[in-house]
């Protein structure tokens, strides 16, 4: 199996997955619909055009990616008429439709009918008394969101699922090293920033560039721990990545004992949906809360209630 | 034997403007109350000036910008 995906750190499923399907792609010119799940900062979009980067015709030719988030398609014709017919008839084109999940019912349902094809590379799709053809050889069609449950369930049957996971703290570090190659580290200085970045490779990304201006102003090219604590202070970078949400979530349940989510959404001032997709979830994958009917803190939580 | 109106009773009926024209025409005289006259006048007046105050200058919507699906093309 070739190595396709050698400049990206970690996925290692994603990137033996991707790297099968490129291998048919060579023999067969056919890519399947992709549908890169994960959530937001695992590289689905970075993937996706790399897989698009190994996808040449015979002449050996690469071809363009297209990239539109799906949010901003309205209809039916305003896709065919700014996007299909400008863009992709006839052209050699991978195509990302990221955010897949906010695609409007009308374009969901004829992408049932285009979708729909078991051995044919073609499609022709009729609608309002024109036909729009779609080249699957041509064409590469992947689709990307962080909420696959929103996708309608038969469209989501026509993809074939690529299931991206966390980054691991070894994974980020060498992110990091990677995005900063001119800077050395303190021993350990790179597991520990690497802690704060939340298994999510952009945030790693996003760190570097904070490092590398911190470095930049203090006119030097090694990153110690106690440079790694005075840039924390200086900018808020709390413990494990928390957020002052996340932050105050724990103290209150600290003082608290327990809270029902609808006393800590009271207490907070956040909404309930807010409070449990952008806040609980991380602490409860770092294992600093508990939900047994009402939320709870941990002891790893009140260890770390104490560092703040 | 009862004398008065009875309870809820009115006087007066609601009616358009525009109705009112339609049975007198627009140059017919209507009996109005001259207080009821002199608040309107007053009112009108004060109304004008508001409304040259309000007058907010009008946004031109671009249709093409709003309904534009945003995309990104990279030669790889």
């Amino acid at each position: 199996m070739s190595n396709y995906f050698n400049g990206l750190v970690g996925q290692k499923s994603v990137k033996n997955k991707l790297s099968f399907y490129l291998d048919a792609f060579h023999k067969t010119s056919q890519a399947p619909f992709l549908l890169m799940a994960g959530a937001k900062g695992l590289g689905k979009t970075e993937f996706a055009k790399a897989f698009a980067k190994n996808l040449a015709n015979e002449e050996g030719d690469k071809r363009a990616f297209l990239e539109l988030n799906c949010s901003t398609i309205k209809n039916n014709e305003q896709f065919f008429e700014q996007i299909f017919l400008p863009l992709i008839a006839d052209n050699e084109i991978t195509i990302l439709f990221d955010e897949c999940h906010a695609l409007p019912i009308d374009l969901t349902m004829a992408f049932l009918t285009i979708f729909n094809t078991e051995s044919s590379s073609r499609k022709v799709f009729e609608w309002q008394g024109m036909a729009f053809e779609f080249n699957f050889r041509q064409q590469t069609f992947i689709f990307a969101t962080t909420e696959t449950d929103k996708i309608f369930p038969p469209l989501k049957d026509r993809f074939t699922n690529v299931d991206f996971e966390p980054y691991t703290s070894e994974e980020l570090a060498e992110i990091i090293s990677i995005v900063l190659p001119d800077i050395t580290f303190e021993k350990d200085c790179l597991t520990e920033v690497a802690k704060t970045v939340r298994n999510n490779a952009r945030s790693a990304v996003k760190r570097s560039k904070e490092i590398a201006l911190y470095c930049g102003a203090k006119d030097t090219n090694h990153f110690t721990l106690d440079g790694f604590r005075d840039l924390s202070e200086k900018i808020g970078i709390l413990p494990m990545g928390l957020t002052n949400t996340e932050k105050q979530l724990l103290t209150a349940l600290k003082e608290i004992g327990s809270a029902t989510l609808t006393g800590l959404s009271a207490k907070l001032g956040l909404s309930k949906t807010a409070l449990q997709r952008d806040h609980e979830m991380y602490l409860l994958n770092k294992n600093l809360i508990e939900i047994d009917g009402k939320r709870k803190i941990t002891a790893r939580g009140l260890k770390l209630c104490g560092e703040l | 034997m009862s004398r008065g109106r009875p309870k809820g009773y009115s006087p007066y009926v609601d009616i358009t403007y525009e109705e009112l024209g339609d049975y007198l025409g627009r140059k017919s005289f209507v009996k109005v109350g001259k207080a009821w006259l002199d608040e309107l006048l007053a009112r009108s007046a004060s109304t004008d000036v508001c409304y040259q105050q309000q007058e907010v200058p009008k946004k031109e919507v671009d249709i093409d910008t709003e309904d534009r699906i945003e995309y990104q093309i990279t030669e790889l």
